[in-house]
């Protein structure tokens, strides 16, 4: 009976596993729109979600039980905000309380939209997507798809550019109606903030605007900030792509394509590293020595994986373009770490002849994946009073030079005191 | 500039916090103890009828014993008012390493790297320190552990400067009977140093310095040195160098002594005094104590390196040349002799003079240091090194310093002179010496003053001496034998004779009467107090007791990541690496001058340039100390004109007179913009605008610099206040972490 009932089990985690490809610990998302209806108009992204593993909670945006964490834990691990027109977040939600949620490391799609709030606005910029106060349509008078007449359904390329960060550089065109916003400077600057999809240089009123960015935090916390809800929703997945002019057509556009794999990087399903075992020994040694002394063979050992979506495994990520630093002040040394094909990296080198407190630091920013930073300090200690040599080969001449000296006083003073001059 | 006072490293007299109580019930026992013991000794002498020459020598033993008393005793003012604690700045590090030593053993105390301070470059704390002073204190320790004493560490150190005070009046008394040939001079030098101020300034309890053991070395070495002089005998000159080994394991002040003696030899030979005597003497020490002098990892190769010690080689070699050419002299008629020398001579100071020339080209012969040259112009410093200027005690004396610090002393030193030169001799020819060339370094450091109080001490004690002995005769009652001897011979009686002798010793008993009264006040106003706890009296006479500086230690202490780094003005360092055991970025051995240069510009810059330099040093904690509230003048503030130069020297954006509003150094409304926005200044400030200090003020009133703070309403970008203590002396800022989200 018991065995049966484990046997049960056993089989239910399976069927689990079988779609579970998401980071244990990461599926559930709460999903806020203007109203629980609305659901309705963004089926298709909401059913590849689920098909994915995640566990969807709808709500209003202002619904008065909204809550993020209860007695300090949350309670969601994603959050995606589909609801422009919201003033005021409903129950203990706000800005601030969002802001937290993402500076605790969970992740957080919003999407604006042409007559957004101030609300939504006051939360992009917070991660540093600066919205109009009174935001515009974009429009492109000279690409823009037929169906609507206002030229404000436009017709973007994914930039190829984007391949680490979407998986794949192969988009049909992709649909969009909706307003753009600005990147705060200093945030592009830092790496942290990035331009996904851009309007072509005929868009209007800003050519090239920005309509979806990405932001990394510092803690691989991930958003999606878009400048339209409809991206997003079935109507665009649905249509068909022809453009005014008549050169650009399909049979269906790249929405959902695009806005699958936006959320696979948004939602932390792609491109998400893992650094462990950071370690470092003498050459000869397996234990870590927490000081060294300066010309030690040093090894540093390092081994990086990667998320694998599809078989739900951590896989080795294998590249030859993670650097160590090892620093005082400055780096001393800043090699490439080598790896073998189980993504173990290691770099043996020589520590500078100079003592201080150094740093191994491996700091590894790549577009699209997390980062990996590590940093740890040892003491690098000078020679010890007997790790001297003894004897200088090259300073023969003077042991030999005191040793006649002295004993040549011997003798002498045996003469001297000894010997009697008639 | 009004308001800027030299920064202070050691507490100085004008420090006003401490007003403490005279009335100590220690020192009354003490001086009773005094009075009594020679009655009961007197009495003994009459039962057991012992003669007078035992009788003497046993008076002898006892006044010494019970100088030594007074010398320990004197200095207990501070462990009795406030407890057994280490004083001050340097102790903190001498402390710590005399920790380590006990703890780890002598060979991993030589081999100690420091990876604590000067983050992140580490100190080798083995081979930059001069040892003598921690193996001094480990070796009672582990002695009185043999014994089975459990003393702890701590108090073994705080003892220890007393102790070798009382050791210093020993090699006092015998220095000076050596230099005058007279016990009575040596009993009364050997009083006086027991208590001159100059000296218990660096040897009170806690003061756990170099210079308390040093100054014991110094005279004891100058006693042998005398000693082999005198006697030209092999034993006493390596006794000799023995004590100068000593001293140059345990100060730096060792290059004293090597440059001391080797002008008395350079005296003796010009005055025509030269002996076979000196040249054993020195030969012996100067060969000897160089060859033990670099024994010393921290002196090293310097000890015939460096123009420091060129003198002592020269005199050598001088010695050796002088000695030949007597000899050369003796074999060869004078004519031929003439011609000899000649040639020598001119051979010897060319190939000298070629040698010194490529030394210095070389490197071989290092240049001489900052600090020495500060010693030929005391101007020096000022001009070229802030780092040396900024400290207090590298300050030139004032006048009144000297009569603080030496009271009568000042009065009897020339006295003293001028009975040394009244009866000249090779040895007192040193004494003489020693006293002028320390009258010229007393004033031009006035840390120096502890070398030139032994030699006043000496020199006065002289002049006491005679002029006692000159008068006592007058109103002795002669020996009838004597009398009836000398009839109305040669020593005619003067008129009144026995009456103004009366009066001269009663006149010099009262100024000796004045110069312990004077002692003992500044012994217990001036120099007891430990520095790490504060004083102040209330208008109800009840003292108050500021203890921040342990507090804020003792939070950072149980508050922060062991490895947390923590910046500072080098002047905390010591005591925050010994106290708070975090790794600090400068401490008081301020060997690096751009690694401070670095914290001097982090503190005079503004936060966002500041924000760039702490986070390349990987500072966690910032902290700064701050009167403003209590009064406390020694701030950080008073000192920040000497961060902005010293940061300068090495950052040429930093300019000292965008600190200035019209040559003024301002912090009220009238400050410059750049002042008033440092991180120093927001750091001290942060939230003082909002507090009231004096009735009838307004808020953000500054009780050090008397004004009203300019810049009241501010926030800090990248720290957050972390500690604050009780009388607001020590703030502690947290480094924030870069921004999640954005740059």
């Amino acid at each position: 009976m018991r065995q049966s009932l484990l046997g049960l089990l056993l089989l239910g985690s399976l069927a689990l596993a079988a779609h579970a490809a998401l980071l244990p610990g990461q599926n559930r998302v709460m999903v806020l729109l203007d109203s629980v209806a609305q659901q309705s108009s963004y089926s298709r992204f909401f059913g590849s979600l689920r098909e994915r593993g995640y566990e969807l909670s709808f709500f209003g945006a202002d619904d008065q039980t909204l809550t993020l964490s209860e007695y300090g834990q949350y309670l969601y691990d994603n959050l995606i905000i589909l609801s422009n027109r919201v003033e005021e977040f409903g129950g203990l939600v706000d800005v601030a309380s969002i802001v937290d949620f993402i500076d605790s490391g969970r992740n957080v799609i919003i999407a604006g939209d042409v007559a957004q709030s101030s609300t939504i606005r006051e939360l992009a910029a917070e991660v540093g997507a600066i919205f109009e106060d009174k935001a515009k349509l974009v429009v492109d008078h000279l690409r823009h798809d037929a169906a609507d007449s206002d030229h404000g359904r436009l017709i973007v390329n994914v930039a190829s550019d984007q391949k680490d960060l979407l998986g794949s550089d192969k988009f049909d065109p992709v649909l969009f109606r909706g307003t753009s916003f600005t990147l705060k400077a200093a945030s592009v600057e830092s790496g942290l903030l990035f331009p996904i999809l851009r309007a072509r240089s005929s868009s209007y009123p800003q050519p090239r605007a920005v309509l979806v960015a990405g932001l990394q935090a510092r803690n691989n916390a991930r958003v999606v900030i878009s400048g339209s809800t409809a991206l997003f929703s079935d109507k665009l997945f649905n249509s068909r792509v022809e453009s005014a002019s008549g050169d650009v057509k399909a049979d269906r556009s790249g929405n959902e394509r695009f806005v699958t794999e936006l959320s696979k990087w948004g939602l932390k399903e792609r491109g998400v590293l893992r650094a462990s075992n950071a370690r470092h020994h003498r050459f000869s040694e397996t234990v870590e020595s927490s000081t060294y002394r300066v010309t030690d063979n040093v090894t540093f050992e390092l081994d990086i994986e990667q998320w694998d979506s599809e078989s739900g495994k951590w896989a080795p990520f294998v590249v030859n373009d993670v650097q160590l630093e090892f620093t005082m002040l400055d780096p001393y040394v800043r090699q490439f770490l080598k790896a073998d094909k189980k993504g173990h990296y290691s770099l043996d080198f020589i520590l500078p002849d100079q003592h201080g407190v150094y740093t191994f630091r491996v700091d590894y920013h790549k577009f699209g994946y997390s980062s990996v930073q590590i940093e740890t300090r040892v003491p690098v200690r000078p020679f010890r009073h007997n790790e001297y040599e003894r004897f200088i080969f090259s300073a023969y001449p003077y042991y030999a030079g005191s040793f006649s000296m002295l004993a040549g006083i011997i003798i002498f003073s045996f003469v001297f005191l000894y010997h009697r001059s008639k | 500039m009004t308001q800027m006072r030299a920064k202070m490293r050691r507490r100085s007299s004008s420090d006003c916090l401490s007003r403490l109580i005279s009335n100590n019930p220690a020192l009354a026992m003490v001086t009773l103890r005094h009075e009594q013991r020679p009655k009961v000794t007197m009495a003994k002498a009459g039962l057991f009828d012992i003669s007078l020459d035992k009788q003497s020598l046993l008076l002898r033993l006892l006044i010494l014993a019970l100088i030594c008393v007074i010398a320990f005793s004197t200095r207990l003012f501070s462990v009795l008012r406030y407890e057994s604690v280490i004083h001050e700045f340097d102790p903190y590090f001498n402390f710590r390493s005399t920790k380590y030593l006990v703890n780890e053993g002598f060979y991993n105390f030589l081999n100690w790297f420091d990876e604590g301070a000067w983050y992140p470059l580490g100190r080798i704390v083995g081979g930059t320190v001069y040892p003598g002073l921690m193996v001094t204190a480990g070796a009672v320790y582990w002695f009185l552990h043999a014994l089975h004493f459990t003393v702890q560490i701590r108090n073994v150190c705080v003892l220890l400067a007393p102790f070798f005070a009382s050791l210093t009046a020993m090699a006092t008394y015998g220095f000076t009977k050596e230099v005058h040939d007279s016990p009575s001079a040596g009993l009364v030098a050997a009083a006086m140093i027991a208590i001159v101020p100059g000296y218990i300034s660096r040897s009170v309890a806690g003061s756990y310095d170099n210079e308390g053991i040093a100054i014991f070395a110094l005279i004891f070495t100058f006693y042998t040195w005398v000693k082999s002089v005198k006697t030209g005998s092999l034993f006493w000159s390596t006794l000799c160098s023995l004590a100068y080994f000593y001293m140059v394991a345990a100060w730096g002040g060792y290059i004293f002594i090597i440059n001391l003696i080797p002008l008395h030899v350079l005296l003796l030979l010009v005055t025509g005094r030269y002996s076979a005597k000196v040249y054993v003497a020195y030969t012996t020490l100067y060969s000897l104590g160089t060859i033990l002098a670099m024994q010393i990892r921290f002196v090293n190769f310097q000890a015939v390196q460096t123009s420091e010690h060129m003198l002592a080689l020269g005199t050598f070699g001088l010695l050796q040349i002088y000695v030949f050419v007597n000899w050369v002299r003796s074999q060869i008629s004078g004519e031929q002799f003439r011609s000899v020398v000649r040639a020598a001579a001119i051979f010897a100071v060319g190939i000298l003079g070629f040698g010194f020339m490529i030394g210095q080209a070389t490197g071989y012969i290092a240049p001489w240091t900052g600090r020495f040259y500060a010693f030929l112009d005391p101007t020096y410093a000022k001009d070229n090194i802030p780092i040396i200027a900024s400290v207090s005690e590298h300050q030139p004396t004032t006048w009144a310093s000297f009569f603080f610090d030496l009271h009568l002393l000042v009065f009897l030193f020339p006295a003293g002179l001028y009975f040394c030169f009244k009866k000249l001799t090779d040895h007192n020819l040193f004494a003489v010496l020693y006293g002028v060339s320390s009258v010229y370094f007393a004033g031009v450091m006035v840390r120096l003053m502890l070398v030139l109080a032994p030699i006043a001490c000496v020199l006065g004690a002289i002049a006491v001496s005679e002029t006692l002995k000159t008068y006592s005769k007058y109103i002795r009652p002669r020996p009838f034998s004597e009398r009836s001897k000398a009839g109305g011979k040669a020593e005619e009686e003067l008129p009144l004779g026995r009456e103004i002798g009366y009066v001269m010793i009663a006149g010099a008993t009262m100024l000796l009467v004045l110069y312990v009264f004077h002692c003992t006040w500044v012994t217990s106003e001036a120099y007891s107090s430990p520095s790490i706890v504060l004083a102040a009296k209330q208008p109800d006479g009840s003292r108050l007791i500021f203890d921040d500086f342990r507090e804020a230690y003792w939070w950072l202490n149980m508050n922060t990541k062991p490895d947390a780094r923590v910046m500072s003005w080098w002047d905390y360092g010591y005591q925050l690496a010994a106290m708070a055991n975090r790794t600090i970025l400068v401490d008081n051995n301020t060997w690096n001058n751009s690694h401070i240069a670095e914290v001097g510009t982090a503190f005079a810059s503004n936060e966002t340039v500041a924000i760039d330099i702490m986070r390349r040093m990987d500072v966690d904690y910032v902290l700064v100390i701050f009167g403003g509230l209590t009064g406390y003048a020694s701030d950080d503030i008073n000192k920040f004109l000497w961060m902005v130069r010293i940061g300068g020297s090495t950052h040429p954006n930093i300019k000292e007179a965008d600190y200035y509003t019209r040559g003024e150094f301002r912090v009220d409304a009238g400050g410059s913009p750049v002042m008033l926005n440092t991180l120093m200044y927001k750091l001290c400030y942060y939230r003082f605008g909002q507090v009231y200090t004096e009735r009838n003020r307004p808020s953000g009133f500054d009780r050090v610099r008397n004004v009203e703070i300019g810049n009241k309403d501010f926030e800090l970008q990248y720290l957050d206040e972390a500690f604050t203590s009780q009388h607001w002396i020590v703030r502690i800022f947290k480094v924030k972490k870069p921004e999640n989200r954005s740059a």
